[in-house]
């Protein structure tokens, strides 16, 4: 019973939990990245950046 | 993809853009090449760099078709990559649209400015971040109130026995209203209280996602999705108060349907990798 129970508060907080609490907090330094584009060109924070920075959009696919 | 058509408002903020997903090369290809996609599309099969920013959906089960997806979500980083801004909703089909995030953060002008309306003693000019939201997006909208000089409504936070200016929007289907936000408001003494007013030009802002299943909804007849809503206030001089009014408002949007199409099959994430 008390299994059960704590199964069910892990459930809750599980649901609970948010994606800011464990994302790269603001004044943080974003970790370094590279990876390909569509083109297949490498890209880095440094190839993407502008003089003020970047805007980095975290999409789930583009495919469904 | 919203992130295409701000691109150029972006960069001409000096910001770059780019976009995150587990997706492989091909289906980034693929998307890109169907949408006419010129930013860039990341590919991070492996969820590594998705890791790295700590919004891995560890809420999905290893096998699954999602397994490796983020908590969707932006980021602003400056030009030594550090974090200045980072936006999640609390729903994976919510999402936060560059264009609200533009006109809040770096007061781009807004999409839509529609004819203001003439109400007593002030006029209310409806504002809107975007004019076409795709289902499940964030719109800013917002009154621009212009009073004569002189004139001044009472702000929240007022004595309960004055009418405060409060912009309600009906209850709809189609969206949810996200709080009202309201300028700083001046604190003047009126019959030894203080009270807090707004006077001459300021803007009253809210929020309103569109639901996803806004557009089928609406019907197949229609794009155009109005919200509506009401703005009460009382308008006061030094010597006296006038009736307290109640306006129509509304903001003339339309909303579009989902992308449904896929990439082709030999592109397509394999569940169970």
């Amino acid at each position: 019973m008390r299994g059960l129970l704590l199964g069910v508060c892990l459930a809750v907080s599980a649901l609970a939990a948010k994606p800011e609490d464990k994302a790269i907090a603001v004044g943080a330094q974003a970790p370094a990245f590279s990876a390909p584009d569509q083109n297949g060109a490498v890209q880095s924070f440094d190839t993407l950046k502008g003089a003020n920075g970047l805007v980095l959009l975290f999409h789930r696919s583009a495919d469904w | 993809m919203e992130l295409e058509q701000q691109r150029a408002e972006l960069a001409r903020r000096g910001f770059g853009a780019a976009a995150i997903s587990y997706d492989t090369q091909g289906v980034l290809r693929a998307f890109a090449a169907r949408r006419q996609i010129s930013v860039p599309l990341l590919s991070d099969p492996d969820s590594a760099i998705i890791r790295a920013f700590g919004i891995f959906n560890e809420t999905t089960k290893p096998g699954a078709l999602d397994h490796g997806v983020p908590y969707p979500g932006l980021f602003f980083l400056d030009a030594k990559g550090r974090v200045t801004a980072r936006y999640f909703e609390e729903r994976y089909t919510d999402r936060f649209t560059i264009s609200s995030i533009l006109r809040r953060r770096m007061g781009a002008a807004a999409a839509i400015r529609a004819e203001p309306i003439q109400a007593a003693r002030l006029t209310a000019t409806p504002l809107a971040s975007t004019a076409m939201l795709a289902p499940g997006q964030r719109v800013t909208l917002e009154l621009e109130i212009a009073m004569p000089k002189g004139l001044h409504v009472y702000a929240p936070g007022a004595p309960a026995d004055y009418i405060a200016l409060d912009l309600a929007l009906d209850a709809s289907p189609l969206w949810k209203a996200h709080p009202t936000e309201y300028p700083k408001s001046r604190t003047t003494k009126i019959a030894r209280e203080h009270v807090p007013v707004f006077e001459r030009t300021f803007n009253v802002v809210r929020d309103v996602t569109v639901y996803p299943d806004a557009k089928l909804r609406l019907g197949a007849s229609t794009s155009d999705l109005t919200v509506t809503g009401k703005l009460r206030y009382q308008a006061c001089d030094r010597k006296q108060c006038f009736p307290p009014e109640t306006v129509p408002v509304a903001w003339k949007l339309s909303v579009g349907m989902f992308d449904r199409e896929r990439a082709p099959a030999e592109f397509r994430r394999q569940a169970g990798r």
